[in-house]
């Protein structure tokens, strides 16, 4: 029963992303000549919007309601949370979380073809769980030869040719697209805590996860507020920056 | 004999850091910065706003302004009137080492790795850097042009996502509704906080 209502979202999903697909918009046709060739070269306009946000309506709504949370609830949570946890045990945090991801990294680099990821992923993940206790610590972040970036569903559609579709903004989950959403609830289907029993445990380590990135990134959120002239564009530019330069690697 | 010769070699000039290629420009002013932050002549709190006077010094030549603003702008510096081009580059600047300066005043002893030099012109390059900290590793990369003489930065791109590039969408969705001098006014309240 689970299953088939997964695979219907999944569905009505690819239907509503090739609907956006074909609204691609169109390169400008002004480029500053003055600045020459090389002004092409480095800002092709493809990759640099506008991206599609065809919901900006109703994303503009949810991303003042995100950060009327973020400032107002997240943020004193956060204070008593920091102040309880030291640096180094909340880098433990997310070191345990994300070796833990690493089948759903594996998946997905295999649907990719990409085996040197695969044995990139494999080697840190062995290493860092088994010296590096449990994958409490990231042993293998000083070794270059093992970083790989890390891959996952929403990258493996891209992959196999679909397109982000539009931009959407999720209550308390935060930025996202439609494609990268979709893959998202593919992947957990894969991640190791959504095997964990009982419900309530699962869920409290999840949350444990999400709120611990989430305090990781609140400096970053912070500053980028601070420095933009226009929030919500700033941080659309942000999120499709960061997920393309993913994609390409 | 043997001191005699070391004497020598200690009266010989020290080596000038070459700035020609991109890579050592960009280590030289990295370096500088660094000295500065950890120097233990600035430690006391009291010697923090010289300790940023001379950060800012060496901020001062690092970024190409007009680089900076065209490309910012992209499609939309050919609407800007010249005048409105001299106004807007300072401050773009101003605004670029506000938050270039921001982020260093945060360094807690990470070190920085040179990866690569990609050479892509004679007149264009970037240098791929990373940060390490104990528990992370940070890609920041630098794009540089040569006008004359010196190598110049015109863009910083950390973790995929480009400075410049955050800040064209931005004034991009400002300009679709506003004029120039508006984005102008804006800047100015922006650098004077």
């Amino acid at each position: 029963m689970n299953k088939r209502l997964l695979l219907l979202c999944l569905a009505l999903c690819m239907i509503l992303l090739q609907g956006c697909a074909g609204k691609k918009s169109s390169p400008s046709m002004n480029q500053d000549v003055a600045a020459g060739q090389e002004y092409e070269e480095t800002y092709g306009e493809e990759e640099n919007g506008p991206y599609p946000d065809q919901l900006e309506g109703f994303n503009r709504g949810v991303f003042s309601f995100n950060d009327g949370f973020i400032t107002y609830v997240f943020t004193p949570i956060d204070t008593v949370y920091t102040g309880f946890f030291p640096p180094d045990i909340r880098a433990g945090f997310g070191n345990f979380y994300r070796n833990l991801g690493y089948p759903v990294r594996l998946i997905n680099a295999l649907l990719q073809f990409k085996f040197d990821k695969m044995a990139k992923e494999t080697a840190s993940f062995a290493l860092n769980t088994f010296f590096g206790v449990g994958g409490l610590f990231n042993i293998t972040h000083n070794m270059p030869s093992l970083q790989s970036s890390p891959e996952d569903f929403s990258q493996t559609l891209a992959f196999y040719g679909l397109d982000s579709g539009s931009y959407l903004v999720l209550p308390i989950l935060g930025p996202t697209t439609l494609r990268d959403a979709v893959g998202s609830v593919a992947d957990s289907f894969a991640h190791p805590l959504s095997f964990v029993t009982p419900d309530s445990a699962k869920y409290a380590l999840i949350g444990h996860d999400r709120a611990n990135s989430a305090s990781a990134k609140l400096p970053a959120y912070k500053s980028i507020k601070e420095e933009a002239f226009d929030h919500y564009t700033s941080m659309k530019d942000v999120y499709f920056q960061y997920r393309i330069g993913l994609e390409k690697e | 004999m043997r001191i005699l010769f070391l004497f020598l070699i200690m009266l010989l000039p020290a080596p000038a850091v070459s700035q020609d290629n991109p890579t050592s420009y960009i280590r030289a002013n990295v370096d500088k910065v660094v000295n500065i932050l950890t120097s233990p002549e600035y430690e006391a709190e009291t010697n923090k706003t010289e300790q940023l006077r001379q950060i800012e010094a060496v901020v001062d030549n690092f970024f190409d302004a007009e680089e900076l603003s065209k490309r910012s702008l992209g499609q939309y510096w050919r609407i800007f009137t010249p005048e409105q081009k001299q106004e807007f580059q300072p401050l773009f600047l101003k605004l670029i080492k506000q938050v270039y300066l921001k982020k260093s005043i945060t360094y807690n002893g990470e070190v920085v790795n040179y990866n690569q030099e990609i050479i892509k012109s004679d007149t264009l390059a970037e240098v791929h850097t990373t940060v390490t900290s104990p528990d992370l590793n940070i890609p920041i990369i630098y794009y540089m042009i040569r006008k004359d003489v010196s190598w110049k930065v015109y863009d910083v791109s950390v973790e995929n996502v480009s400075l410049i590039k955050n800040y064209r969408s931005q004034f991009r969705s400002i300009l679709q509704n506003n004029s120039p001098d508006k984005l102008i006014a804006t800047l100015r309240d922006k650098t004077n906080e």
